[in-house]
């Protein structure tokens, strides 16, 4: 085979995204929260683990239905 | 009338309290989890979960292969011999090949010296590192764990490792990632020292499955769970097989006890 497979995992996780935009709202909102703060140990991981939660929880079950 | 008054006095309290709960969850504050620093993975729909599933042996066949091509590098597998491989995704020539290409320390031969030999089925998968110090050592201090028992040693089991291979992505705002270690939300802290292994067309299957990142994952996901419980397949059959006994004799022995019971249940005792 020359071309390398690709993986459908990012797609699926990309179509998503729009489903969970509240999340990414709440981690862009926290992102500007801690730029407001000038607080150097602040950081957004609990929001952005929220984001990518929701995403998991909608493309668990897509992701194994392309492979074998 | 005094009950009512008891309770008609206590009312006031109850809602008190609820009124605070509902200030607390209204104004927003924090809610402060323990899991905050970790991502939990999904539950992946493996073919091998339902309770009378067998493992997908192409799947272990596959996953074999990237271990050995992209896992054994770093990572030791010292429970698992290559004879535990026979007749579950190799045959026993397969199998004995393989072992044959690795070169084994063994000895003491005759002249009491140690001296190195083809592999075979009864030796355990070869090490990468010959000690624990030499493992940190080459891994800028961090243990690659052996892999064995690994699904079973991490909460989530093969859940966890299919999204922590596959999971590697960009550090939040405001997470600088240390030197040397990788951003994975997956990882406890965040912060792993192995760096992402699987990419799109890392190995080549023999069945020509296309070697894609999550293919990878999944087949080596799987074949790790079959490598923590190799007896699997064969405590589901006989579950299977103790249950359906079991309910056989239950019947059996209901209506054995009936038929028994028959004649006292349904006899008259007439006295003259």
């Amino acid at each position: 085979m020359d071309d390398d497979p690709v993986d459908t995992k990012p797609t699926i996780e990309e179509a998503c995204k729009p489903g969970c935009s509240q999340r990414w709202a709440d981690y862009e909102a926290c992102i500007k929260r801690v730029a407001a703060s000038g607080d150097e140990e602040a950081h957004c991981t609990g929001q952005y683990l929220d984001f990518w939660k929701c995403v998991d929880v909608c493309a668990a079950k897509k992701i194994f239905a392309p492979l074998k | 009338m005094a009950a009512w008054s008891r309770l008609g006095g206590r009312l006031p309290a109850v809602a008190a309290t609820a009124g605070a709960t509902g200030l607390a969850l209204a104004t927003g504050s924090t809610v402060l989890r323990a899991n905050d620093d970790a991502l939990h993975p999904p539950q992946f729909p493996w073919s091998h979960k339902g309770a009378l599933s067998s493992f997908d042996a192409a799947s272990i066949r596959r996953g074999y292969n990237v271990y050995r091509n992209v896992c054994a590098s770093c990572h030791s597998m010292n429970r698992i011999a290559y004879r535990n491989l026979v007749d579950v995704a190799f045959s026993t020539e397969e199998v004995k090949e393989m072992a044959e290409e690795t070169e084994v320390e063994d000895g003491p031969n005759d002249e009491g010296l140690s001296f190195s030999r083809p592999g075979r089925l009864s030796d355990v998968m070869p090490a990468p590192y010959a000690n624990e110090e030499a493992a940190r050592y080459a891994n800028n201090g961090a243990l690659p764990p052996d892999l064995s028992l690994i699904v079973k040693a991490r909460e989530g089991g093969e859940d966890y490792i299919f999204a922590l291979l596959t999971g590697y992505r960009d550090p939040p705002e405001g997470i600088s990632v240390r030197e040397g270690l990788h951003y994975n939300p997956y990882f406890a802290g965040g912060q792993i020292a192995m760096a992402r292994a699987l990419y799109d067309g890392g190995v080549e299957f023999d069945d020509l499955t296309p070697a894609t990142t999550s293919q990878m994952a999944k087949d080596v996901s799987t074949f790790l769970a079959w490598a923590a419980e190799p007896e699997h397949d064969e405590r589901k059959k006989m579950g299977m097989e103790w249950v359906a006994t079991f309910g056989l004799l239950t019947v059996a022995m209901f209506y054995a006890k009936r038929f028994k019971w028959s004649v006292f249940k349904t006899r008259k005792i007439t006295f003259r």
